[in-house]
């Protein structure tokens, strides 16, 4: 899924004419939309200084500001030896304390308070998960990936003449 | 490494024959370090000695594999990396073929997909169809690559039926299902390689071939759990986790394990409020691939004996239950009515104890007027400053670095056992015991670790015979030359009677050998840390000062603090503890203020090496329990010194004043060169059990049953009782 | 190859097999030990002097880091000692001679069929009974051995002890089938009647001539030579005169 815009721009440009036509309700227009909404032409290209947040026009709850995303690369399974998907980025939320999750005492549901405890956003790349994640006017955390170090290994390794006392005993 | 190179970086064919062309007899080209290869139409360049496996990698081209394995040696016995080379008139095994130069390899071409489809029926012709009551359902290799090259119905209808093998104890912690096997042999040349149990192999031939040890043992390792990672199919799974949950139903969350001082990177599989199990993730720098056992199964022990509600000790002595308020006010009237002021207010730290909690409480005693900050090092040495010192971090750091044990060509282990204090640490140093010249060296008590060394004496004595050049032997000689050698200090050291003596001789042999051991590329003294707590503990200087040493205490704050000598607690005094689990520390209390676990709370660990990462909370802790740097804040309000942190983020910017390392997560600083100061026997004795969470685990208690105290029970059976979630 | 006896499933047409009822297919023989009386790891093992003379010259013979390499011929020797068969014991002291941990030589031990596992009487009588020795009539052999030592089963040993009596394959003996091997010895070109008169000779502690059993001296024709029935040519002869 790929969620993030890559332009900022064009963000302006998109949400400047629907302010003005589809009037929203006043109070979420905040002082660097009005900037953008009167600019005279959409056509030029706004250099755009002060990120304009989907915070203030998505209607998203205010407590979403408060909590902080992990932007990361999700390490594969061990259990598992594809290497499929390994390469995507991960946003999501840490999960509230208290209150955020509680089994139901009767069937053993996991039910939940919190509705970003499931929410995952994937991407291709770093810098798309952090413009996400700067879009929305979320704090975020970037974890980065660790490097994997295989040295060149070869079947003829295991019978290599070692002229010392052997340490291993080599088998299948 | 690996490279990609861009085809239009190569040279044409062209310039490849005008230096054939200039090549003559008497100027043999040189050994090339890398080697240049087309893989499925694009160029890759690898280093000599690769496999091809790894070439066709390299170039983007997955290929599908049971036996291969990146940390393990190759077998090749599987034959699922079957690819097409050209001029080759049969498939290739892929792993077994080394990496040619010029050598053009198709990884996807209906030959590969044939032979591949071919090698895929034989497995499955033997392979039992319980996928839905197999644990290894839904990340199982072979159910991956059976979707791909698996054909829905059999040619193989032999009248004899499926070859069927009798199932092997393997202890607590691994269930076999031997009629799944299909003798990859990972995990043969795991517990052979890496784990140094040779105990596990291969017995019988063709079609009675079978994994096990022959005779009935278990796999006495600490590391045995990653066999169940590393089995392609479900022929070995966890034994606690057996018919718990099935991948898809669990929510991951990547963490930092805390049960040994390594922080080795976990994720956390949960569901609902429940950690399911706990998962290796790989970092090279810290855990490669592995998790010991009890990383991965004392998670059971998070869900029994928890504290749920503030607790309140009442006049019959017994624990009352309370509201957050009454007990915070209970703390207040608790400190008014003792009278304690300045060093008399003492905060004990124990093993789990997270970096913020420990800046936090910090805060809060210094601001009560007091440096009274111990931990609950062995018997009184928690009290007292550390012998090794705080001040530089490279005295209670591991310098050398996790990795950088490999590099080492000498190990001298002093009062160290670090099989049980660092398992996974343990395995890097068989992994370069076997494949480098490295000698190891111990004084200490004489431990069974996975490698051989030279025994050089039990006690101090025997070290400053060592050190001072009086000992003869192979090992005194490799030391002497050794490029670069390693010193490696338990930190039980530090709880020692010779401790002092021992970091004392250590830093003059240090001073002494110049740049030999302590230089510019390479710092080989290391102090191995057995506790998650202490690295952040010393970082944060949550130590006392020498006044508050010798000061009765009347109020004392534990924080999960539970390996703490009940003698040294007065009677008289009142003591508070903060934790998750209801052990020593919370019956020594007189208030008891629910924490969290490690896996419920987002914070700070430092590791052995002064690695700072970040845990992730998975789950919500259990009833009325809170994030532990919070009860901390919200007692300093009750107790009149508000602390100027509301919030995470203002904690770690006190963190970061502190150290700015400590919130530089998954990062590694320098330390500084200088080393200011600095039967020996680890003072660890059960591997399984060495904190509150392990101590609760049903697991951990069967695998000391099986291998510590080597009660002879049947373990059939066991672990496989539903567990209740916060009994 | 096959020793020990296997039940044969029951033939059933493929149409009326069910998914639910299919027959488990099990080992000719274990490939794990469990504790006998006889064959535990308690029982000491360890080379008599003679035996252990000749298992040093052998290590000799490997470069000294891989004494491993010695491990087949010194469990050979072990088994000889060891009444014709390889105990735990025997395994475990061949693993401490060798330097090796036991289950490397436990691999080796199940992997070659002729290290027998399991206790074996005096005589252990092997038959083969591979495509040529059957078609010269190995079947009628193996039954023949098997009545005459009082109707065992392949891979059973006699009351007395002094019998074992296996089915194996190839010998590579096929110009003389069918053949057996008893202990060391191949009795070749067998027929019932030469079957019973060895295993005779064997119970009363002799020990038959081995080789052909039908009077041919090797593998040559049977029906007599059909080729080089001339003297053979002497040193020099047919040379120049200077050369004789």
């Amino acid at each position: 899924m790929m969620l993030a815009r890559r332009q900022l721009v064009p963000l302006v440009r998109r949400v400047a004419p629907s302010i003005s036509s589809r009037s929203i309700a006043s109070d979420a227009v905040s002082p660097a939309q009005s900037v953008a909404a009167t600019t005279p032409t959409d056509v030029v290209p706004v250099a755009v200084t002060e990120l304009l947040t989907a915070e203030v026009i998505s209607g998203a709850p205010s407590e979403l500001r408060h909590r902080a995303v992990r932007v990361y690369q999700p390490t594969r399974n061990t259990m598992q030896s594809g290497g499929a998907k390994g390469e995507r980025w991960r946003i999501d939320f840490d999960i509230l304390q208290g209150g955020g999750r509680w089994e139901n005492p009767l069937m053993g549901y996991a039910s939940s308070a919190d509705y970003m405890q499931g929410a995952r956003v994937t991407f291709k790349s770093q810098e798309d998960a952090i413009n996400f994640a700067k879009q929305q006017g979320w704090d975020y955390y970037v974890q980065q990936p660790t490097v994997k170090r295989i040295p060149p290994k070869n079947y003829s390794d295991n019978y290599l003449y070692r002229p010392n006392k052997l340490r291993i005993c080599k088998t299948k | 490494m690996l490279r990609i190179v861009a085809s239009a970086s190569r040279p044409s064919s062209v310039s490849l024959l005008s230096v054939a062309h200039r090549r003559n007899l008497s100027s043999t080209s040189a050994r090339q370090a890398d080697i240049t290869l087309t893989v499925d139409g694009k160029e890759v360049t690898v280093p000599q000695g690769s496999a091809l496996i790894q070439a066709c990698e390299a170039a983007g081209s997955p290929i599908p594999r049971f036996c291969y394995h990146d940390r393990l040696a190759i077998a090749g016995n599987c034959r699922m990396c079957l690819v097409e080379v050209a001029r080759s008139p049969k498939p290739v095994a892929s792993c077994a073929a080394p990496a040619m130069p010029g050598a053009v390899v198709f990884t996807n071409t209906p030959l590969v997909h044939e032979a591949r489809e071919g090698v895929m029926e034989f497995l499955l012709s033997n392979h039992p169809l319980d996928c839905p009551i197999c644990d290894q359902g839904g990340e199982c290799d072979l159910q991956d690559q059976s979707i791909r090259y698996g054909s829905d119905r059999t040619r193989f209808h032999e009248i004899a039926g499926k070859r069927a093998v009798s199932n092997k104890d393997l202890g607590p912690i691994v269930k076999t299902s031997m009629n799944r096997c299909i003798q990859c042999t990972r995990c043969v040349r795991f517990a052979n390689e890496v784990a140094g149990v040779e105990d596990l192999g291969t017995t019988g031939r063709g079609n009675d071939l079978q994994i096990g040890m022959y005779v009935e043992k278990m796999m006495d390792s600490e590391l045995s759990g990653n066999v169940i990672d590393l089995c392609p199919v479900g022929a070995l799974t966890s034994k606690p986790y057996a018919m718990q949950a099935r991948p898809w139903e669990l929510k991951t969350t990547e963490s930092v394990d805390v049960l040994d001082a390594l922080g080795s990177n976990i994720r956390v599989d949960s569901r609902g409020v429940q950690v399911m199990r706990v998962q290796p993730r790989t970092n090279d720098n810290v855990n490669e691939e592995w998790i010991s056992d009890k990383t991965r199964y004392a998670y059971d022990g998070l869900r029994f004996q928890r504290l749920t509600t503030p607790l309140i000790k009442g006049p019959d002595n017994r624990f009352v239950t309370a509201s957050w308020p009454d007990a915070l006010a209970a703390i207040a009237a608790g400190l008014n009515q003792t009278g304690a002021k300045g060093n008399e207010i003492k905060a004990i730290a124990g093993h789990l104890a997270d970096t913020e909690t420990l800046v936090v409480l910090k805060d809060l005693i210094n601001r009560l007027g007091s440096d009274n900050l111990a931990s609950d090092l062995e018997g009184k040495y928690g009290n007292a400053p550390p012998v090794h010192g705080i001040d530089v971090r490279s005295n209670y750091s591991f310098n050398s670095t996790i990795a950088g044990v490999e590099s080492a060509d000498a190990i001298l282990l002093v009062g160290t056992n670090p099989r049980h204090e660092a398992a996974v640490l343990n395995s890097r140093i068989r992994k370069s015991w076997l494949h480098t010249d490295l000698v190891v060296g111990m004084v200490g008590t004489r431990a069974d670790t996975t490698y051989g060394f030279e025994h050089l004496g039990e006690d101090a004595k025997a070290l400053e015979k060592f050190l001072s050049g009086k000992v003869k032997g192979e090992f005194a000689e490799r030391w002497a030359q050794a490029k670069r050698p390693l010193i490696m200090v338990g930190s039980s050291m530090a709880e020692h009677a010779d401790g002092e003596a021992v970091f004392g001789m250590l830093a003059r042999y240090v001073a002494a050998t110049g740049e030999r051991i302590v230089r510019e590329d390479w710092n080989g003294f290391n102090v191995l840390q057995r506790v998650a707590s202490r690295p952040a503990l010393y970082e944060t200087g949550f130590v006392p000062s020498r006044a508050a040493t010798s000061t009765t205490p009347k109020f004392i704050f534990l924080l999960n603090a539970d390996e703490v000598d009940p003698a040294s607690i007065p009677a008289d005094a009142f003591v508070v503890y903060q934790g998750h689990h209801g052990d020593r520390g919370a019956a020594l209390a007189d208030v008891c203020l629910p924490g969290c676990a490690y896996t419920e709370k987002s914070s700070t660990w430092v590791n052995t090496e002064g690695r700072s990462q970040l845990g992730r909370a998975a789950v919500p802790p259990p009833g009325a329990a809170r994030e532990d740097w919070k009860i901390v804040r919200a007692l300093s309000e009750v107790l009149g010194v508000d602390l100027p942190y509301e919030d995470l983020v203002g904690v770690r910017d006190r963190m970061w004043a502190i150290s700015p390392s400590l919130v530089r997560w998954d990062g590694l600083e320098g330390t500084s060169l200088e080393v200011a100061k600095a039967g020996l026997g680890s003072l660890m004795s059960n591997f399984y059990q060495t904190d509150v969470v392990s101590r609760a685990s049903v697991t951990m208690a069967q695998c000391t049953r099986a291998f510590v105290t080597r009660e002879k029970t049947s373990l059939e059976g066991l672990g496989k009782e539903p567990l209740q979630a916060h009994a | 190859m096959l020793r020990l006896p296997r039940r044969l499933p029951r033939l059933s047409p493929p149409s009326s097999r069910l998914i639910s009822s299919t027959a488990p297919k099990r080992s000719d023989a274990l490939f794990i030990h469990r504790d006998t009386p006889y064959n535990n790891p308690e029982i000491a093992f360890k080379f008599d002097a003679q035996n252990l003379k000749r298992a040093q010259e052998i290590i000799s013979h490997y470069p000294p880091q891989y004494k491993k390499a010695a491990t087949i011929p010194l469990l050979d020797l072990g088994q000889r000692q060891n009444k014709g068969w390889t105990s735990i014991s025997v395994m475990n002291y061949v693993a401490e001679l060798l330097e090796m941990p036991p289950m490397r030589v436990y691999e080796v031990a199940t992997f070659y069929t002729m290290f027998n596992r399991e206790p074996i009487g005096t005589n252990f009588v092997q038959v083969c009974t591979t495509t040529p020795c059957m078609l010269r009539g190995s079947t009628d052999i193996l039954n023949t051995t098997c009545a005459h030592l009082g109707g065992l089963k392949p891979g059973e040993t006699t009351k007395d002890g002094k019998f074992t009596v296996i089915e194996v394959e190839c010998q590579g003996a096929c110009s003389n089938a069918p053949m057996m091997a008893v202990n060391d010895d191949f009795y070749e070109d067998l027929t019932p009647e030469t079957t019973k008169k060895i295993l005779d000779a064997f119970a009363k502690g002799e020990k038959p001539k081995p080789g052909p059993q039908s009077g041919r001296k090797t593998s040559e024709n049977s029906a007599g030579l059909t080729a080089l029935t001339t003297k053979p040519y002497g040193p020099g002869e047919f040379c120049q005169p200077e050369f004789q």
